[in-house]
């Protein structure tokens, strides 16, 4: 393998990767990045097992000029190749890789030689046929992921809800996600009719791929295999581990009829259960308590801490219908699934006292749902 | 033919000495308490090679008549009972007439006595024959002279343990009857070494020290309590001074010492989880009492007895010690520590010790000019160490007072803050419980202001004060916080609970499934509710709101691995040990880093705790280090006059 | 590779294992038992490969394609080899297996996870081990390797397949040794030639073997200063536990030769100073003798007991000296 290359458009790409590369792994060629070079493009990989990313530099990339002389490929130790990459003098370098795996750097007077390992013992990542593709919006994805990743569990014991479940069935997307006392659901539609899929991805890997996904409307490619997810996007790869198990049926789980339904401005409701919650923090009883009475059209928010103190609150709504109800949850959920809308009114519905509710946006009410389990107070 | 015969004196004097008389360290007692009855003031004891050889026995008492003398060595007769009613009434020491017979039928005792200065009586009875009667000139009092212990019952001879362990014992025995008489001068001597010394001008701290040494006497609170049928006098140490054994509680019954399993552990209970584990506190309570609500005749040692109103006297005990705990600053002055070194008097040890000429614990040659000199200094040294002795003496009679004013107070404040009535539902009830558990007013008061400085090994938090600088264990520290608030969840009845959308289904063993199929009514009474789900599974749909989030199914685990343990345990107890392993588990260990607002943080968490200097499993929290002993360590005081002088 | 041997060494488990490949009936746990050496990690490796070659010969690996090769030097990323450090396993390596018993492979669904003397798995590990066995999911299979049944919880043991390593009978590798050139001493501590030849090399083995036996010559001539050979011979070869684990064993070995003079069969063990002790052994008793391989077989408990290692030796001298000597 043999290419010459701007240094800081490299730095950039590798520093992309070398996000997944940990030091320590049970597997001592995952502390190595992979570096390919092909008729047409420079990739790097790195990977931890759960997450992968191949990033890639193009020949027709301007900001690169990258110099193709020979393809190959071969594998170095991460952190020293990038420490010698960040220090190298001038602004292009070049690298060759001999038989025995020995690989030679060049910037200006200094000449580096790296042992390296042959890429064959790389992890070999899946591919995907292009036929399998699923096209939607970056900032849409992100979206879905920042909104549902909230109510995953990041508890080990129960591993499997630490994901969240993506399932697509009949041209549309369904992603939840639960911690056993929140729940979070996203549907959206997508441009294909013929794929099904059931996975469960690690919501650790999600949260990463919605820091690396730009912020516009560009397309991205997602493909899904029998044991991992793939991310395409803007010259890069993200490959996610899937998790094994059954999920469980959540669908179930959300309720259908309402008794009664509290319509609310997002941001007001939601800061005025911002200062519920600041008694309920201080006296480590993290409830606060609803009153609503649609007959004389009174919502009311209670938060109390023995020895600390009181908060007693008349809410501001747009609507508020059905039966009179009490009600009492943990204010963090709710905060968390408010934040999650944006600024927007909220419909938030009800059934009985000791039964889940619901929060979902007033249009669009079946694309995304929020379930909280309230608290049985004696 | 008669096969049952009486027995013969000396046959029934042998088997009675097989009660009374089992060791020479039982002669010791018995001869010693027979002084102690004789009025006497002043007791010396002799001893030789642990009392095989020889014990002897001088008392200035009242004397025995020359012609009673005889009749004194017979079995049940006694000057201590006068009539059938006297059984009940027991005054006295002695009372079962079986000392001097049991003793003189198994060796060769020689008694002086003299009612008047001048002329007395000698008596020599050898294995229960009566070899020599004479006149002899003595000042009043007795001295019985026992030599040849054991010389013709050879078994017991040889089943006695190593010299050096008798004597232990026999000083142990002699210890005890000192300090339940601080007003006699007992002494006690082997082989021409003394071996104890008391003053006997009735001062039991005195006494103390005499017996366990200056320091540790300096290391000890007095304690006093009464009620309607019970008086408590005595010392109990500090929670910093322990020992690996119970027996270093003496337990004082009208002047007896007794031995009572229920009354020690009320003493131990009284420090609750101040003491650390396995350890125990040394303490000498007096109890004075109507003889009527004690029998004494239960063992022949007389040294277990029966308590009418057990329960209320151990209740007695337990909260005045705890009381007494409470006002004291608990925080261990740590240079104290440090310099003083071991000053432990480990009975195992004892047998080695002996054998060198130790003197740590002892003094030589005891004239009462020596010990009124300790006295001077320990006073001094008491107004140095703890800074409010006599507060605290005050304090003791009017504590209870004094708390419920403090606590309304408080509460009235708090109202006035948050005007708002509603804040405390019931504010009776609210000081009622309060009381019934934990002091609050002191406790607080005496925590000091700390000033976080730096965490130091990421171990331990280092913080200013006014008086020098301590320095905080935060491991025990987030344990106390944490216990604390984990004894209040659980105790509260905040039964909310957190619906569970996945419910959590638990698999265990049969055995392990059976044991709690049987608890789940307790478990339900703790928060946590299980249900039946197929063969040895439990599900559980719902649980407390008070788990920390996050770690709500590794918190049932333990629950129900603490029910599984330790199988049938109360629901307090259950919910304490609870506490203390959650409170151990989850809190943050050595070398774990904490920033500055987090250190903060556990700090001010800590001065709320209500007893912030131990964590719940006994260790101290924080150490001081007081201005004047940093600056002795860095010898910056010198001249005590003139650092006086500076102050001024 | 050590894979030719291993087909020698298991012929049995390997035919069979070759058989359950091919026709894809794998279960999801099995469990390996043997001594060290006996190739229980050799033979879980060859079946992971068997499972991932790309030209399996009736089930069995090529050992050159690239997934063979990988997993032979540890880097195939679908085969998660675990070595439990010291005393038992690491909260974060019980953490790292959980998350692996959850999640799929990362080349395909086909996972193997090796877990090297499982008896060293906490609670928590055992537990989540439990909880796939039960429901595992994927195409994940578990290998658990140990020395001994009897360590493991038997209700782990209950939910596995068991397999025993194949041993060539002691007499057998005493010959085979022999042949090499091995003191029949590496025969009866590992039943792996390798690591014989390995030992040969270290030499520790066999200078502590040759002290062992002065000392305990002195032992049989009454001498006290066998005593100080604890301190000044044994002591600086024996630095830490797996040494101590070592001299153990070769007491053991010695108790056993002991045992057979005591009845008078040749020593096999400690062949070289045979005669000597033939003749000094004689002098005693068979009361003495057998209290004296008593005494022998009771240090291993001993040290288990984490006494300290130079005064259980000594008190050995001194209880051996006392119990030939009176």
């Amino acid at each position: 393998m043999k290419f010459s290359i701007k240094r800081t458009a490299f730095i950039q790409r590798l520093t992309n990767v070398q996000r997944t590369i940990a030091s320590k792994t049970t597997i001592p060629i995952l502390t190595g990045i992979k570096l390919t070079l092909t008729n047409e493009k420079l990739i790097l990989t790195g990977s931890d097992s759960d997450i992968s990313i191949e990033a890639a530099i193009i020949k027709s990339d301007d900001n690169a000029q990258l110099e193709i002389e020979e393809t190959g490929a071969t594998v170095l130790p991460a952190r020293f190749f990038s420490e010698i990459i960040k220090k190298l003098p001038g602004d292009t370098f070049s690298l060759n890789t001999f038989e025995n795996q020995q690989t030679q750097i060049l910037a200006g007077k200094s000449i580096f030689k790296v042992n390296g390992i042959s890429a064959e013992e790389y992890p070999h990542l899946p591919e995907i046929e292009i036929s399998q593709k699923i096209t939607l919006a970056a900032d849409l994805l992100k979206k879905v992921i920042n909104q549902t990743v909230i109510a995953a569990s990041n508890q080990e014991s129960r591993p499997i809800l630490t994901g969240v479940h993506l399932t697509i069935y009949q041209g549309q997307l369904t992603a939840v996600a639960t911690d056993s006392h929140r729940l979070s659901q996203r549907k959206i539609p997508l441009d294909i009719n013929d794929l099904n899929y059931d996975v469960i991805v690690p919501s650790r890997s999600l949260i990463e791929l919605a820091r690396m996904l730009p912020d516009s409307s560009e397309k991205v490619e997602l493909r899904i295999s029998e044991n991992q997810m793939l991310c395409f996007f803007d010259q890069t790869v993200f490959y996610s581990r899937l998790l094994e198990g059954n999920y469980p049926d959540t669908a179930q789980l959300i309720p259908n009829n309402s008794e009664t339904e509290l319509e609310v401005n997002a941001n007001d409701f939601l800061a005025a259960i911002d200062r519920a919650s600041l008694l309920s923090h201080e006296g480590n009883y993290n409830i606060v308590k609803l009153t609503l009475d649609p007959k004389q059209q009174l919502a009311k928010i209670y938060g109390n801490s023995p020895e600390v103190g009181t908060i007693n609150e008349v809410l501001n709504f747009e609507s508020l219908t059905g039966k009179s109800l009490e009600i009492s949850f943990n204010p963090d959920y709710m905060k968390d699934a408010l934040h999650s809308f944006g600024q927007t009114t909220v419909k938030i519905n009800f059934t009985q006292p000791l039964r889940p509710f619901t929060l979902t946006p007033s249009e669009n009410q079946s694309n995304f749902i929020q379930l909280i389990t309230p608290v049985r107070t004696f | 033919m008669t096969k049952i015969k009486e027995l013969p004196a000396i046959l029934a004097d042998q088997i009675a000495a097989g009660e009374v008389v089992e060791r020479p360290a039982s002669v010791v007692k018995e001869l010693v308490e027979n002084a102690i009855d004789a009025q006497s003031t002043q007791i010396d004891i002799y001893v030789a090679d642990s009392g095989l050889s020889l014990i002897k026995v001088i008392d200035n008492g009242q004397g025995i008549a020359a012609d009673e003398l005889e009749l004194a060595f017979r079995r049940h007769s006694t000057s201590k009972l006068h009539d059938k009613n006297g059984l009940f009434k027991i005054r006295t020491l002695g009372f079962r007439g079986e000392a001097l017979p049991s003793i003189a039928s198994v060796a060769d005792v020689t008694l002086k006595t003299a009612m008047t200065d001048g002329q007395g009586m000698e008596i020599e009875i050898r294995g229960g024959q009566q070899l020599d009667k004479k006149i002899i000139a003595r000042p009043q009092g007795t001295e019985v002279m026992v030599r040849s212990l054991f010389y013709n019952t050879p078994a017991r001879l040889k089943y006695l343990k190593s010299p050096q362990t008798e004597l232990a014992v026999i000083s142990d025995i002699v210890d005890r009857l000192a300090l339940g008489h601080p007003e006699i001068a007992l002494s006690l001597h082997n082989n021409k070494r003394v071996l104890l010394q008391t003053a006997g001008n009735n001062n039991l701290q005195q006494t103390i020290s005499a017996i366990y040494g200056v320091k540790n006497a300096q290391q000890m609170l007095p304690v006093h309590a009464n009620d309607l049928d019970f008086a408590v006098e005595g010392f109990v140490s500090l929670p910093k001074l322990t020992r690996a054994t119970k027996n270093y509680i003496t337990l004082l019954l009208n002047g007896r010492y007794i031995r009572n399993y229920q009354l020690t552990n009320a003493v131990i209970k009284g420090y609750g989880s101040k003491l650390m584990v396995g350890r125990y506190p040394m303490a000498i309570i007096a109890l004075k009492l109507d003889p009527v609500l004690v029998d004494v005749n239960v063992h022949p040692t007389k040294q277990e007895v029966r308590i009418s109103k057990e329960k209320q006297l151990c209740e007695l005990i337990q909260t005045t010690i705890y009381q007494r705990l409470a006002t004291e600053n608990l925080i261990p002055d740590a240079l104290a520590d440090f310099k003083a070194g071991s000053t432990s008097l480990n009975f195992a040890d004892l047998d080695a010790k002996l054998n060198e000429t130790s003197q740590q614990y002892r003094y030589q040659d005891q004239a009462p000019v020596v010990t009124k000199q300790s006295l001077k200094s320990q006073q001094s040294a008491e107004k140095k160490a703890a800074k409010t002795p006599i507060i605290a003496t005050e304090a003791d009679k009017t504590i209870i007072i004094e708390k419920r004013q403090d606590l309304t107070d408080k509460l009235k404040n708090w109202d006035q803050k948050y005007q708002n009535s509603q804040v405390l539902e019931d504010p009776q009830a609210t000081v009622n419980s309060k009381l019934k558990t934990i002091t609050t007013g002191p406790a607080k008061k005496r925590f000091p202001d700390l000033r976080y400085l730096v965490q130091i090994h990421d171990t331990y938090l280092l913080a200013e004060a006014e008086d020098g600088f301590y320095l905080v264990d935060q491991h025990a520290a987030q344990e106390r916080c944490k216990y604390e608030y984990f004894r209040v969840a659980m105790g509260k009845v905040a039964k909310d609970q957190q619906a569970l959308l996945v419910p959590l289904v638990l698999d265990y063993s049969t055995s392990d499934a059976l044991i709690i199929q049987k608890n789940i009514a307790k478990l339900a009474e703790v928060g946590v509710q299980l249900e039946e789900f197929g063969q040895n599974s439990f599900i559980i749909h719902q649980h407390p709101t008070w788990f920390e989030d996050g770690k709500e199914e590794t918190m049932i685990r333990e629950m129900i691995d603490c029910l599984l343990r330790d199988g049938k345990i109360s629901i307090a107890a259950f919910r304490e040990q609870t506490a203390i392993n959650m409170s151990c588990r989850l809190s943050i260990k050595a070398h774990h880093h904490l920033d500055d607002r987090q250190a903060q943080a556990l700090l001010s968490q800590l001065a709320e705790c209500e007893n912030p200097f131990n964590c719940p499993h006994g260790r101290p929290v924080l150490v001081h280090f007081s201005q004047t002993a940093v600056e002795k360590m860095f010898k910056r005081i010198q001249d005590p006059h003139q650092s006086q002088r500076n102050q001024l | 590779m050590g894979k030719k041997d291993i087909i020698a060494r298991q012929p049995r488990l390997t035919a069979y294992f070759a058989d359950l490949i091919q026709h894809k009936k794998l279960v999801h746990a099995y469990l390996l038992t043997g001594p060290a050496g006996s190739g229980k990690h050799e033979l879980a490796l060859w079946v992971a490969a068997g499972l991932f070659c790309q030209h399996p010969v009736k089930g069995q690996p090529c050992g050159k394609c690239g997934e063979c090769q990988r997993i032979f030097s540890g880097n195939h990323p679908d085969v998660i080899d675990l070595l439990p450090a010291g005393n038992s396993i690491k909260v974060e390596q019980t953490r790292f297996l959980k998350s692996e018993f959850n999640s799929s492979g990362v080349e395909s669904r086909q996972k193997i996870i090796i877990i090297e003397n499982a008896e060293k798995m906490t609670a928590s590990a055992a537990n989540s081990l439990l909880k796939f066995i039960e429901e595992p999911s994927g195409q994940i299979t578990v290998f658990l390797l140990v020395a001994s049944l009897n360590q493991l919880l038997p209700t782990i043991v209950s939910r596995c397949q068991l397999f025993k390593m194949q041993l060539p009978s002691e007499e057998q590798r005493i010959q085979t040794y022999q042949q090499e050139g091995l003191n029949t001493l590496l025969a009866g501590l590992t039943v792996d030639i390798q690591t014989a030849r390995q030992l040969a090399d270290e030499k520790t083995v066999l200078e502590l073997s040759k002290r062992l036996t002065q000392w305990f010559l002195k032992i049989l001539n009454n001498e006290w200063l066998a005593l100080v050979d604890v301190q000044v011979k044994f002591m600086p070869l024996i630095t830490n536990k797996d040494e101590q684990n070592l001299f153990i064993q070769l007491l053991e070995l010695f108790s056993k030769d002991l045992l057979r003079c005591a009845i008078g069969t040749k020593m096999v063990y400690f062949q070289d100073q045979a005669l000597q002790f033939k003749q000094r052994l004689t002098k005693y008793s068979l009361t003495k003798q057998l209290t004296a391989v008593e005494l022998l077989l009771n240090q291993p408990r001993l040290q288990q007991e984490n006494i300290n290692f130079q005064n259980l030796l000594e008190a050995l001298t001194l209880q051996l000296i006392k119990c030939y000597h009176g």
